[in-house]
């Protein structure tokens, strides 16, 4: 060990080169790691967020409308709210929001707005009994400076004033940037008399949601999605991404097998007298084929607790989004340590066993004569 | 011996209807399709040869906040007389025809700085944009200058406040638009043309567009339009040949009275329309990228074909191949 830090000491420049290589491999790895889980995570929040088990969406794109209902954005298309009676007549439905959405100028802010009814309550736990006024996203508040009892102004098409009955912990989803108010005054301030965004329905028996989204399919002006369905594809078209990702951090931990391999063979070279003089006092074949991996082994897990160190800086750069417009923070977990450790362990490990492999089969005379 | 001459002048009256049939279905399909450049090495298409229908039909048009109004397209007169031909007109005009009627609220002005007509206030409210689709089609988040947008009959128009930063977005790539045409003396040279294929990519940067009056029936033929461009690309020898076909309608939209790129070839690469596949079209600015759903589209799509599609003079034209 002593002459892996002797050895380690007279050469400084090339260690830290080493050192940043393999680095740069494990930080990419840690910083992917961490957003995916951040952003797959992200997408369940706001999807499971929306508590449903069928969304009844507007005819058009399903995904984009699914989207735009998480961010607020004004679907452009409606359902008309004629519909609802059917959709709670249906069999297995035992309970069917409607949901208006869009942005509105909240005290010349503009803001998303969710507009619903009481019925609300049943899936999100506000701690209110009526939604008889706004329910602020923390976000919203702190930016506009509105605490419970402040009265707001939201106008677009048309003016309407609201009190802050309740101003909603801080979530990290999406609900923090909304502002809840009853389902007419969003139909008035967005001009959508009888026609609604989407209908969050729940179902009496989970196992027949297949069924009752069928049946609710069928009514006219509208289409039943099931949540998962969207997760799924938005998780689908983040992978794809990932995949990529993936591939340039593979090659980037391959430039650090090799540059590692590079190093130690150089070093084998220089070290030839010293190969000798081993080999002269009695160190074997395995001795020297040793020193060398257990040099790259911690030239490698130094690098590796560095990378592990800069990844995650990186992540915190990174922006918090799931790339939907969707608030995604990265999810840091011990195992992705622990894997990032490994990998620049096994870059280590395999940049040393051809340089080793030529220092362990040295002829000690030939070594000698480097002296 | 009655019997045999009846036949007999059955079966020529048959004979003559047969050849009236098909010498008319023939002359039709000359008439249909394009294919360029044409014997004599010309890239463009005899305007004479294709007429889209004028609008006749009352039309209805969308106003949030104030129901649906109808209009009579008899008595609507283009603002754009240097754009539209005579009984052609624009969304915007719908919008000037019903205010006159005293349907709507409307002020608008003309904005040098942006080449068109904008809405000041309509109904006491600032802010409007558009959307609109041709019988059959979905409603896209167009780009397009109000003003630019030509009516056809079976036609949806829905005008809604738009979100500010998008609005904002539009203004500004429109008054860059007219920029780039006065940086250029008055031409329209696009800083990027890309034809996205099956498998392959054609990219000409820098492209003179000179208007052709393809579709002189519709638009005046001093109008350059995005069909333009390829017959452009035709003239430069980056494309060396394009099959045009004239469509009354597809699928289930009807007065699409357009032609539609089915098939070229140019950079050594070759593409024809097979199972419903065919060229479609963008137009617009890199700054209109970016916007929330469902604002994703940056550009102009599908809907308003490439012959009708007015150019000012935008930072790229895309074209790509799209299968159903």
């Amino acid at each position: 060990m002593w002459i892996v830090f002797t050895n380690a000491r007279k050469r400084k420049a090339r260690l830290v080169m080493t050192v940043a290589g393999i680095a740069i491999g494990v930080a990419t790895l840690f910083a992917l790691l961490a957003s995916s889980a951040g952003i797959q995570r992200g997408l369940e929040r706001e999807i499971g967020g929306l508590g449903a088990h069928i969304l009844l969406l507007p005819v058009g794109c399903p995904y984009t409308l699914t989207l735009a209902l998480m961010q607020g954005a004004d679907t452009l298309d409606y359902i008309p709210q004629d519909r609802l009676t059917d959709v709670r007549a249906a069999h297995n439905v035992r309970l069917a929001v409607p949901v208006v959405v869009g942005r509105v100028r909240v005290d010349d802010e503009m803001t998303p707005i969710y507009g619903t009814t009481d019925e609300i309550l049943q899936l999100k736990r506000w701690g209110i009994a009526h939604l008889d006024g706004a329910v602020v996203g923390s976000d919203v508040a702190s930016r506009l400076g509105l605490t419970a009892g402040s009265r707001i102004t939201l106008s677009f098409y048309a003016q309407h004033e609201v009190d802050v009955i309740r101003i909603l912990p801080r979530t990290g989803g999406r609900d923090d940037t909304f502002v809840f108010v009853p389902l007419e005054v969003a139909q008035n301030v967005l001009a959508l008399t009888d026609e609604l965004s989407a209908v969050l329905v729940q179902t009496e028996n989970v196992e027949r949601v297949a069924q009752t989204r069928q049946t609710l399919g069928r009514l006219a002006n509208l289409q039943a999605v099931p949540p998962s369905e969207v997760f799924d594809m938005l998780v689908g078209l983040f992978g794809s991404m990932a995949s990529t990702l993936m591939l340039i951090t593979g090659v980037a931990i391959v430039v650090g097998v090799l540059t590692t391999m590079n190093t130690m063979t150089m070093a084998v070279y220089e070290r030839k007298a010293e190969i000798g003089l081993l080999r002269a006092v009695g160190a074997t074949r395995g001795d020297v084929f040793r020193l060398f991996v257990v040099e790259s082994l911690w030239v490698s897990l130094v690098a590796g607790v560095l990378g592990v160190g800069v990844g995650y800086v990186v992540t915190q750069l990174l922006p918090r989004t799931t790339g939907f417009g969707l608030a995604a923070a990265p999810h840091f977990s011990p195992s992705y340590i622990g894997i990032c450790l490994l990998v620049a362990a096994g870059v280590g490990t395999v940049a040393a066993v051809y340089p080793a492999l030529m220092a362990a089969r040295m002829e000690p005379i030939k070594a000698l004569r480097a002296l | 011996m009655e019997l045999r001459r009846w036949t007999r002048a059955i079966r020529s009256v048959a004979a003559v209807l047969a050849a009236v049939v098909i010498g008319y279905l023939g002359r039709g399909g000359q008439a249909d399709e394009f294919l360029l450049p044409d014997a004599e090495g010309r890239w463009s298409v005899p305007s004479v040869l294709v007429v889209g229908r004028v609008p006749a039909n009352q039309g209805t048009v969308e106003i949030r906040g104030a129901g649906v109004l109808s209009f009579d397209p008899a008595g609507v007169r283009t603002l754009r007389p240097d754009l539209f031909a005579e009984g052609h007109f624009s969304v915007f005009d719908v919008l000037v025809v019903l205010a006159e009627l005293g349907h709507l609220d409307l002020e608008y002005a003309w904005d040098e700085a942006s080449a068109t007509h904008g809405i000041v206030s309509l109904n006491g409210l600032s802010g409007w944009w558009y959307d609109a689709r041709y019988e059959g089609g979905q409603f896209e988040r167009t780009v397009v200058r109000m003003d630019h947008y030509p009516v056809k009959d079976g036609m949806s128009i829905r005008v809604y406040l738009e979100q500010p930063d998008r609005l904002a977005a539009i203004r500004r790539s429109f008054r860059e638009e007219v920029e780039r045409r006065n940086a250029n003396g008055g031409r329209v040279i696009l800083p990027e043309v890309t034809l996205h294929g099956p498998r392959w990519t054609l990219v000409a940067y820098d492209v003179i567009v000179e208007p052709t009056g393809t579709r002189s029936d519709v638009l005046r033929p001093e109008v350059v339009t995005v069909l333009d461009v390829l017959l452009a690309l035709g003239r430069d020898g980056v494309l060396s040949s394009l099959k045009l076909v004239w469509h009354d309608r597809l699928d289930d939209a009807d007065h699409v009275d357009s032609f539609m790129v089915h098939a070229l070839q140019g950079g050594g690469y070759e593409t024809s329309a097979t199972k419903g596949c065919m060229f479609a079209h963008q137009a617009g600015s890199r700054g209109l990228e970016g916007f929330i759903v469902p604002h994703s589209h940056e550009s102009s799509h599908v809907h308003l074909s490439a012959d009708l599609h007015a150019l000012v003079s935008p930072e790229y034209v895309r074209w790509t191949w799209l299968c159903p």
